[in-house]
């Protein structure tokens, strides 16, 4: 070994000389106590080394962070047993589409008349009428299986009424897997998002929430015309505000007097659970104003 | 003292410093540390080499932070907190010494290749095998990478004098705009 292989080894060789008896470092060691520059080199290094690990070691660590892991630790614990409690739940839910036994039956007749064909082709075709039904059958519960998730935590909210719409996006809020499509702090940015993909935006914020920080926005659909809408949460007292906008045709007109006020005269603030909700409309859109708090402090939101 | 209180005594603290580094805001360290430890919570019953677990924690918290990142050039996003550290910060000590706060800066301010094996180094938990376990490389390249590191450490500390305040400046419009207020 010469004196810069040395120089390289010894760079990785630890300050506090824990690596003493590795081999690669031992051979560089007696060089460097045989040779006064290399011993001088390293002396150098190691004291830099050693000044520089003992300032890393004095940052500061919170002094929650222990307690915080061990409190995490035992909500990460309850999770799995719910999340799977959800999930058995969510697939317990899942009908086959209507159609899928016809589909079965239809190729069982299939699979039937090949009977009629010769031996040698028998076991190919029964084969592919097998690999037919079950990728049908896949297909089909894939399909079911999606739409339910969609409609858990996915984008579609049910609802032709404002109750059905109210209900339907607490449902999706609450959902494990819900998740929102940008995240962003930045109001601009997500209407900015909003805009590329031709989804409402508020044409009037409630004043509460003119200049409060985004946290993100989501594409939704309503009601089984699939009426585009959109979501925006924002940040309000440390509380998250989720602010629901549809086209208002996708609403029954009949029910459209239920949303009788504008964006800023809105002061009734319902209570639906632990959610604080009210709604109100434009000429456009009809927007549902939803968070977990209490209603009259949403109602300041206006 | 169970297996995991004991893991978590023992690794906590190392872990949320190289956390620190890696993720340059001591919430998304916070963060690391506990997403690592349930990680650990959920998985840990699979190693069936117990002495491995030091090296487990870090690879794990070091693959949540590539995660994260990944994540976030993805869908990037500005936090207040993310621009207080970029904020000067007065300096106390007036004298040539290097206080922690201008360690993981200096650290923070390397190329990404080099910060992780560093911190690992400096750290002085792992040797450079280790090391070259937790971040998946040829043994070769951990050294290559810490000598490396130390060279364009050493440039930063010489253009950095400790005697002036420490700034990061940031030539990001939004950042420029938050200061001026």
């Amino acid at each position: 070994m010469d004196k810069e292989r040395a120089k390289f080894v010894l760079q990785s060789f630890r300050p506090d000389g824990e690596d003493a008896s590795e081999p690669a470092f031992a051979e560089a060691l007696e060089l460097a106590a045989k040779d006064r520059e290399l011993g001088e080199w390293l002396a150098a290094e190691r004291a830099q080394d050693a000044a520089f690990a003992a300032m890393l070691s004095n940052v500061e660590i919170p002094e929650d962070l222990r307690d915080a892991i061990f409190g995490v630790l035992e909500g990460a614990q309850d999770h799995p047993a719910e999340f799977d409690a959800d999930f058995v739940g969510a697939l317990a839910s899942v009908h086959p589409p209507e159609g899928l036994r016809d589909q079965i039956l239809g190729a069982m007749e299939v699979e039937q008349s090949v009977v009629e064909m010769p031996q040698r082709h028998k076991r190919g075709f029964f084969k592919a009428a097998m690999w037919t039904t079950s990728a049908a059958a896949v297909v089909a519960i894939m399909v079911a299986v999606g739409a339910f998730f969609a409609g858990a935590g996915g984008n579609a909210l049910a609802g032709t009424t404002p109750k059905e719409v109210e209900y339907s996006a607490i449902a999706m809020l609450e959902s494990p897997f819900f998740s929102l499509d940008l995240q962003n702090d930045r109001q601009a940015a997500l209407y900015e998002w909003l805009d590329g993909k031709e989804l409402p935006k508020p044409a009037q914020l409630p004043k509460g929430l003119e200049d409060v920080k985004g946290v993100g926005c989501k594409f939704l659909e309503i009601g089984e015309g699939k009426h585009r809408g959109s979501l925006v949460c924002y940040k309000k007292n440390d509380k998250v505000v989720h602010l629901v906008m549809m086209e208002r045709r996708a609403i029954d007109s009949d029910q459209m007097n239920e949303l009788k006020y504008a964006a800023r005269t809105c002061r009734d603030c319902d209570k639906n659970d632990e959610w604080a909700v009210t709604q109100w409309a434009d000429a456009e859109h009809a927007y549902f104003l939803l968070s977990k708090m209490d209603p009259d402090e949403l109602a300041e939101t206006f | 003292m169970d297996e995991f209180e004991d893991l978590v005594d023992q690794y906590y603290q190392a872990l949320y410093r190289f956390g620190f580094s890696l993720a340059k805001n001591p919430d998304r360290a916070a963060d690391l540390v506990q997403q690592t430890f349930v990680i650990w919570a959920q998985k840990g019953h699979q190693l069936k080499d117990r002495s491995k677990a030091k090296t487990w924690l870090f690879t794990t918290l070091y693959r949540e932070h590539l995660g994260n990142a990944r994540r976030s050039q993805r869908h990037p996003e500005t936090e207040i907190t993310e621009a207080e550290h970029e904020l000067p910060h007065e300096e106390e000590d007036s004298g040539r010494k290097l206080d922690a706060q201008r360690a993981v800066a200096l650290l923070s301010g390397l190329d990404e290749t080099f910060r992780a094996p560093l911190t690992l180094f400096y750290l002085q938990q792992h040797s450079y095998k280790e090391i070259a376990e937790v971040l998946d490389v040829p043994i070769g390249t951990v050294m290559s990478r810490i000598s490396r590191g130390k060279e364009q450490l050493r440039k930063k500390m010489t253009s950095e004098p400790v005697s002036a305040p420490t700034r990061i400046v940031d030539f990001k419009p939004e950042t420029i705009r938050k200061n001026n207020g």
